[in-house]
């Protein structure tokens, strides 16, 4: 006969510990006690836990034919040839690559994920290209949606978990990437529109966001300065 | 030749939203169980099951689905007997054992029924287990064990009385708001599923009776009380501002088979909910016990539970909700329960009181336990029995913290009672 030291309970002999508290059963004048059957059997009901990943992906990919195949099949009624419908196609492709796909797989692997994500647009936009003719793509909509991905993903992989910075650190990143982003789209669009390769409006976001940055980078190394606005500005 | 039409019941005015309410993952469940002196035959175990659920038809039922309502329909054939698991109360499936909806388990000496709420409360629940019981150690032993309203006769044909729906026999219709605030309910880690914590805590009931008397309340009243005490202290201590306490309140089943004339076997309790409203102070156990008790005195009376039972009649019965297809109630049903269903109270105590049973047959049982299956949003929920001097206090639990077990145990034990504690808790 065993009590509980911390709940004064007394234990039944199947237990090993308090089932109350987790305190260990020590008996000083049964040092090596036997630990008497368990009123439950060891077996457990189990419950499957987790949604079948896979067959979601399967049934929603399943369900996505549905609108493709409708609109695929009005378009060819109508006018007798793929036209309009076409928009439609990269967009379920797009929505599929976008959401579905993750379900294939066991778990959220965010960069490769993002990434993919990414390279969908590019390539849905190329494919609008096509369709409509034009030269829009090689000029503007390659390199700005390319280097918003690029950006995304880095921004992906720093957010993702795995790289330990400090908040101020990653604040310091999107500010500085932000800047520089801002510069890529005024050199693009001055490039396309204009034909010359000029820095104009875009400066006056990149000047603050590379002094804000700065300032954040300043402040994580400054540990004192850091706890003292931390005190401050508490709620 | 012309087949005969099955056999087919409504379900009773509780049972109604138990399907509806029911998930993948969890079904409204209770247990009752016996223990024998010996180990347990499977195969007359088996024998003895055949004999007893014909003379339970509220038992060889399965759930079908109608246009408007759920129904429940007549089958043939019996259950397997079960294995015992070391997680009673995890969900049933209605496609798994046959369609039936209880499910017989033996572990070492041990006898236990799990029963889906659909088909009767803890009341006929352990009058299936006793008639099961009897019935066994009248073919292990030949024990002959007198027959009554308790332990059916399995030789009598099975009376209409014990399948009627006693909610609308008894309802005289004049209805009551079942508005309430809703109550703090205990927070910890979520375990899946599968994982159901019992923590059983055996008193002498003589001595939790004295205690009770002591105070001049009920046992039920006194345990209640209790539990109170030590949801009220878990609150204090989780840094909640005093005036944002929230009212702690118990979920007190009562069977209303003490009110009515009534010998159903099907659903037939309802329930009170005492508590306390922690936020105007800090309440001392005597002023607990005077809140439980004077509130059960209100609450618990033939009027007073008419007018409720009257009310859940009379919203079965408009014409707007019956004439709605199963599916849209359900999904009604779904919400309500969801937004409704247990979030007045922080915790539910069920008693099924003092289990008598003939000397002929209690000398071959040596323990009856009652458990509850796990409810939605309570995670913390106590079942109490009282056989042969001793109580079983079984509480369930779907989270990781045992917070409420030990501050209820704690505080039996400071009052000066014994507890002696037992659980299904595994070195792994």
């Amino acid at each position: 006969m065993s009590y509980c030291v911390n709940c004064g309970v007394e234990l039944a002999d199947s237990e090993k510990k308090c089932p109350l508290c987790g305190v260990e059963v020590i008996n000083p004048a049964q040092p090596r006690r036997e630990i008497g059957a368990s009123p439950y059997p060891r077996r457990l009901e189990t419950i499957n836990r987790k949604m079948d990943r896979r067959f979601f992906a399967q049934l929603s990919g399943l369900l996505l034919l549905i609108p493709l195949l409708i609109t695929v099949l009005v378009n060819l009624l109508t006018s007798g040839e793929l036209s309009w419908s076409g928009y439609v196609i990269g967009a379920l492709a797009m929505l599929f690559v976008w959401v579905v796909l993750p379900f294939y797989f066991k778990r959220y692997y965010t960069v490769p994920f993002v990434a993919a994500d990414c390279v969908s647009v590019v390539l849905y936009l190329w494919f609008v290209q096509w369709l409509t003719g034009g030269d829009w793509f090689y000029t503007v909509g390659l390199p700005l949606s390319a280097g918003a991905g690029l950006f995304t993903v880095l921004l992906a992989a720093v957010f993702s978990g795995k790289v330990k910075l400090g908040m101020l650190v990653k604040t310091a990143f999107i500010l500085f990437s932000a800047g520089l982003y801002t510069v890529c789209v005024n050199v693009i669009v001055a490039q396309a529109s204009a034909g010359t390769v000029s820095v104009g409006w875009s400066l006056y976001a990149l000047v603050p966001c590379l002094v804000l940055g700065v300032a954040a980078l300043i402040i994580e190394r400054r540990k004192n300065f850091k706890e003292e606005i931390r005190r401050r500005l508490f709620f | 030749m012309e087949q005969k039409p099955k056999r087919w019941m409504k379900l009773d005015n509780a049972a109604k939203i138990y399907p509806a309410a029911k998930r993948r993952n969890w079904t409204a469940l209770f247990r009752v169980s016996a223990e024998l002196t010996e180990p347990v035959d499977p195969v007359i175990l088996a024998q003895a099951q055949r004999v007893t659920l014909a003379r339970f038809p509220g038992f060889s039922l399965r759930l079908r689905r109608g246009f408007f309502w759920f129904y429940l329909e007549h089958i043939d054939g019996m259950p397997d007997i079960q294995p015992d698991v070391g997680n009673p109360c995890v969900r049933m499936r209605l496609n798994e054992n046959k369609g039936f909806m209880f499910r017989v388990r033996y572990y070492r000496c041990r006898i236990s029924v799990e029963i889906f709420h659909v088909l009767t409360d803890g009341t006929g629940g352990m009058c299936f287990l006793k008639t099961l019981v009897a019935e066994y150690l009248r073919i292990k032993y030949g024990a002959e064990i007198p027959r009554g309203y308790e332990i059916l006769d399995c030789t009598e044909q099975p009376k209409s009385e014990e399948t009627e729906d006693a909610f609308f026999k008894y309802a005289r219709g004049i209805t009551r708001n079942r508005g309430e605030l809703d109550a703090y309910y205990i927070k910890g880690t979520e375990e899946p599923g599968d994982v159901i914590h019992i923590t059983c805590g055996m008193l002498d009931t003589a001595r939790v009776l004295e205690e009770a008397k002591k105070h001049s309340v009920t046992l039920t009243e006194y345990l209640t009380a209790a539990l109170i005490m030590a949801i009220d202290k878990i609150q204090r201590h989780s840094g909640r501002a005093q005036h944002k306490l929230l009212p702690v309140k118990i979920c007190v089943p009562i069977n209303l088979r003490r009110f009515y004339p009534t010998h159903t076997l099907r659903n037939f309790s309802n329930y009170t909910n005492p508590g306390i409203e922690p936020k105007y102070g800090e309440y001392s156990f005597d002023e607990v016990l005077k809140a439980v008790h004077h509130h059960m005195g209100v609450e618990v009376t033939e009027k007073l539970l008419n007018a409720k039972i009257s009310t859940n009649v009379r919203s079965e019965s408009y014409r707007i909700l019956r004439i709605m297809p199963l599916f849209v109630k359900n999904m009604a049903m779904k919400l309500v329960y969801h937004f409704v269903g247990d979030r007045q109270t922080s915790s539910c105590i069920s008693n099924l009181g003092q289990v008598t049973l003939p000397p002929q047959m209690a000398k071959y049982v040596t323990r009856v336990d009652f458990i509850l299956g796990p409810l939605s949003r309570n995670k913390v929920i106590c079942a109490a029995a009282s056989y042969n001097g001793t109580m079983y206090l079984n509480f369930t639990r779907t989270i990781k913290e045992t917070a409420v077990e030990r501050e209820f145990f704690r505080f039996l034990v400071k009052q000066g009672l014994k507890v002696k504690i037992e659980s299904n808790q595994r070195e792994d």
